[in-house]
């Protein structure tokens, strides 16, 4: 009999937000009390709330207070946060998007985007320090902007906060206000940087905590604004890019987002859970998946994913076989509704379920029919099809318990995973070898991971879709390089806090201790502890040739795969 | 016919079209009382030192796939399987298929086909191990077996101990001294795994079972996993062999092209002082 694993499910309130980040300042009855007499808190309806999480439990469980000072960075344009913030007092400003001048990346704690020369790859071959994860400096790469606090607390402050103000454009944010709380609802990367012009005080509220507010309070004090936000900005922002909808009219785009619903599904508490469940097995999972579209029921609306991922599923004789899945910017339910415009009556075809947290778009049938159909002189209206293809896996191309496990254990939110051909492998370690040439003499993979079949998963970086170790970096020194998409973490802004290395459910970060350029471990001088840093694949980002692993591999095993793209499965899979 | 198998067909055609032109070569050449042996010499000289080149470019793998001698490592060896193929027939036409004569020569001759014949090993071991590795056992990295195969035999060891410590009787302990403490000494039947014989194991599992008889019902289940881990041995075993076959014939390969590369230059310096 196989062994078994009990774990206990994590409980949400087992660790208070507050105490994530300091258990010695938890929040107090007498915080409470004086945010209950503010706006929006003392508009609320208390009945809508549940007994066992009533308004003061949400905010004693959910929230937590922040106090910055001038300077001090509250968010970057592109961090992946999980939380809102609620302005109680203070001076806090935003940056205002203006063509050509931006924050650069440097200022925000960022790995420069330098390629290596031609010289400079070759020379790695002599130069690459003997000593392991020897560092070259210990403070940002940007001289205006400075570290204080400790751990999780740490903040980036920017030096000369008035040249930024003169700089750059920036807009005050009024105490009252909220900001941050569409990337936090949508799981979508922060749109702009925030950051404290004087001594401020936030309230932080994690988006668990908000979604509850929005939903119980029975006078919407929240909602409205929140909706209306979303409307204002986030939906016109994604349909805007959106393929499908390029080329509409103003006016059709407001029919769209006059009807077009937001909506979240499943919970995603944190990723912990995740890493747990992922240890205790996948079993039980496939019936708490939150259902989105149900096969066979007639096509009410096309489903858009912003963040997430969902499968596709058919009914298979008493259980479901999974034939698919969807990525952000995926659709489905337009072949059905296109069907149905064509005089056949065509139900859903699969079922659509939420895999842990997703939020999407669901656009109804008799607005797409008008909308995105209908004969447009700007656009044809069959070119829709092509663009959303049904992300449906046809035939064997890849075996069915290959697709279940590529799914069932998260893979497909890859957008490079490291699929490595055992068939192919002559375990020669090339790869490795080529990674650590790349790194300074350190790799940042280890040639093992999960195995189905003959293709092994490796523990490299996904680089995912939706990345959860971007999530709460204090220092932002996780982040997404904007030219390539790639997750990288910057060496001179990572103060070692690991909260990356515990949020990644792939164990693809890795701590280590840090040695100066003399092989010397580096003490941190305040807590007396060796430093420790982040470390995993960045994709040989500053390499000429792109992965090292992949050009090493002399019997093209070695391959790193875009799983969103059901093209790219498809062919390695097949091989 | 797929994708991967029309390619081979393609490299396959122009590898034949190409040796059949330097067969046209040789047989004008050789009419015509040119000196074929010296152009083919030279010739081979410069596919030599590319094949040998491979092995410089496998430690740049940070060059742009785009540079001259970038490209990935898969499309080198490709190449340089064609050419090394290919530099039979020019070794062929440049000797002339004679016996060599002389001590240089002689030498010389050894190394080329010392270095082709292991590289064609090799080629064949990596077309064929890897499926096999999969196929059996964990995968495990290589550096790794040693500590897997010691935490095995500790176990092992701790369990025959304290079975025989149970029970008061010492057939498990009999069992263990007779069949097993050799086996898990170290590493075994290196050379049975890499032909697939599977005897030795069958042998050991059959002496586990035989052991059964004399044994009572606590003991019955220290046996079955004294049963497990003999397998999990023998699957090491199998790793360690065939991941060393895959790492031992580059052990050859690569010094021997070392050698012929040496040789070739001091061949071709006696060739110009003496012509
Ligand atoms: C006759 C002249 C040849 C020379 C001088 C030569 C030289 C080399 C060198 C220097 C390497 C790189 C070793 C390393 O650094 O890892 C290599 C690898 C290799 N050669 Fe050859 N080779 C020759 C012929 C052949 C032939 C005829 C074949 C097969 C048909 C062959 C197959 C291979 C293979 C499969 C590899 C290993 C690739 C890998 O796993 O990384 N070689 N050879």
């Amino acid at each position: 009999m196989p062994e078994t694993v009990s774990v206990t499910r994590p409980q949400r309130w087992d660790h208070p937000f507050s105490f994530d980040l300091n258990p010695s300042s938890p929040v107090t009855d007498s915080m409470i009390d004086e945010w209950l007499t503010r706006p929006p808190f003392n508009q609320m309806d208390e009945s809508g709330f549940r007994k066992s999480m009533s308004l003061r439990d949400l905010l004693k469980n959910d929230a937590r207070l922040m106090s910055y000072q001038a300077g001090d960075i509250v968010v970057r344009r592109g961090d992946w946060g999980n939380s809102a913030f609620f302005i109680l007092g203070g001076n806090v400003r935003a940056e205002v998007e203006s063509a050509g001048s931006s924050i650069p990346p440097s200022m925000l704690g960022r790995k420069p985007n330098r390629k290596r020369t031609l010289f400079e790859s070759i020379a790695q071959l002599w130069k690459n320090p003997s000593a392991p994860e020897s560092r070259s400096r210990f403070t940002p790469d940007d001289s205006r902007i400075g570290n204080r606090g400790q751990g999780g607390q740490t903040r980036v402050f920017l030096q000369d906060l008035p040249a930024v103000l003169s700089g750059y454009r920036t807009e005050a944010i009024p105490p009252g206000q909220w900001f941050g709380e569409l990337s936090a609802l949508g799981r979508t990367p922060r749109t702009a940087t925030v950051f404290a012009e004087g001594p401020a005080q936030l309230l932080e509220v994690r988006w668990q905590g908000l979604r509850d507010l929005m939903r119980f309070d029975q006078n919407s004090a929240i909602r409205t604004d929140v909706e209306k936000s979303f409307r204002d900005h986030a939906l016109e922002e994604f349909l805007r890019n959106h393929p499908v909808f390029q080329g509409l009219s103003d006016e059709k785009l407001k029919i769209l987002m006059d009807h077009a619903e937001f909506r979240t599904f499943g919970e995603y508490d944190s990723p912990k859970p995740f890493k747990d469940l992922a240890k205790q097995g996948f079993e039980n999972n496939f019936e708490s998946e939150a259902l989105i579209l149900e096969e066979g029921h007639y096509p009410n609306d096309v489903f858009f994913v912003r963040s997430g991922l969902a499968r596709l599923t058919v009914k298979h004789h008493h259980g479901h076989r999974t034939v698919g899945y969807l990525t952000p910017g995926h659709a489905y339910g337009f072949h059905e509704i296109a069907a149905s415009s064509a005089g056949e009556s065509v139900p859903y075809q699969c079922s659509v379920r939420a895999i842990s947290f997703l939020s999407g778009l669901l656009i109804p049938t008799p607005v797409v029919q008008l909308v995105l159909l209908a004969p447009d002189e700007n656009r044809q209206s069959t070119s829709v099809l092509p663009i959303v293809p049904a992300p449906v896996i046809k035939g064997d191309a890849v075996p069915e318990p290959l697709l279940e496990f590529l799914v069932e254990e998260r893979f497909v939110q890859a957008t490079a995973a490291m699929v490595i051909d055992l068939d192919r492998c002559v375990r020669c370690d090339d790869c490795v070898r080529a990674c650590a040439t790349a790194h300074d003499g350190n790799p940042r993979f280890v040639r093992h991971g999960p195995i189905h079949g003959h293709h092994m998963l490796a523990n490299a970086c996904l680089h995912c879709v939706d990345p959860v170790c971007m999530v709460e970096c204090p220092t932002g020194a996780i982040h997404r390089e904007f030219a390539s998409g790639n997750v990288v973490i910057s060496e001179s802004s990572c103060i070692g806090c690991a909260q990356c290395a515990n949020n990644c459910p792939y164990d693809a970060i890795r701590m280590v201790q840090i040695t100066d350029q003399n092989g010397q471990l580096v003490v941190d001088d305040r807590i007396g502890r060796p430093l420790t840093q982040a470390t995993k694949c960045d994709l040989c980002l500053d390499q000429l040739g792109g992965p090292a692993c992949q050009n090493a591999c002399a019997h093209d095993a070695l391959r790193r795969v875009d799983l969103s793209d059901v093209q790219q499965l498809q062919e390695v899979f097949a091989r | 016919m797929t994708g991967p198998q029309q390619r081979r067909m393609g490299w396959i055609l122009v590898g034949l079209l190409v040796a059949t032109a330097l067969g046209i070569t040789n047989h004008i050449l050789t009419a015509s009382h040119v000196r074929t042996p010296y152009y083919f010499g030279w010739l081979l000289l410069v596919m030599v030192v590319f094949l040998a080149a491979f092995g410089v470019r496998k430690k740049l793998t940070f060059l742009p796939p785009t540079l001259i001698f970038g490209g990935n490592a898969a499309n080198w060896l490709r190449f340089h399987i064609f050419i090394g193929l290919l530099s039979a027939v020019v070794f062929g036409h440049h000797t002339g298929l004679r016996l060599p004569t002389g001590f240089v020569e002689t030498t010389l001759a050894a190394l080329f086909l010392g270095t082709f014949l292991s590289g064609v090993t090799g080629l064949i071991l990596s077309r064929v191990i890897p499926a096999r590795l999969t196929s059996r056992g964990e995968e495990v990295l290589f550096e790794r077996i040693p500590m897997f195969r010691s935490r095995l035999r500790t176990e092992v060891e701790e369990l025959v101990a304290a079975a025989a410590e149970k029970s008061g009787d010492s057939a498990l302990v009999e069992f263990y001294e007779t069949h097993l403490k050799e086996f898990f000494s170290g590493p075994k039947h290196i050379l049975e795994h890499l032909i697939a014989n599977k005897r030795p194991r069958r042998r050991l599992l059959q002496h586990a079972q035989n052991c059964r008889r004399f044994l009572n019902e606590p003991e019955h289940a220290q046996l079955d996993r004294i049963t497990q881990l003999i397998q999990m041995k023998d699957d090491l075993d199998f790793h360690l062999a065939l991941q060393g076959a895959l790492k031992m014939w580059l052990f050859v390969h690569l010094p021997l092209t070392c050698g012929l590369l040496i040789v070739a230059v001091f061949h071709l310096l006696l060739v110009h002082a003496f012509t």
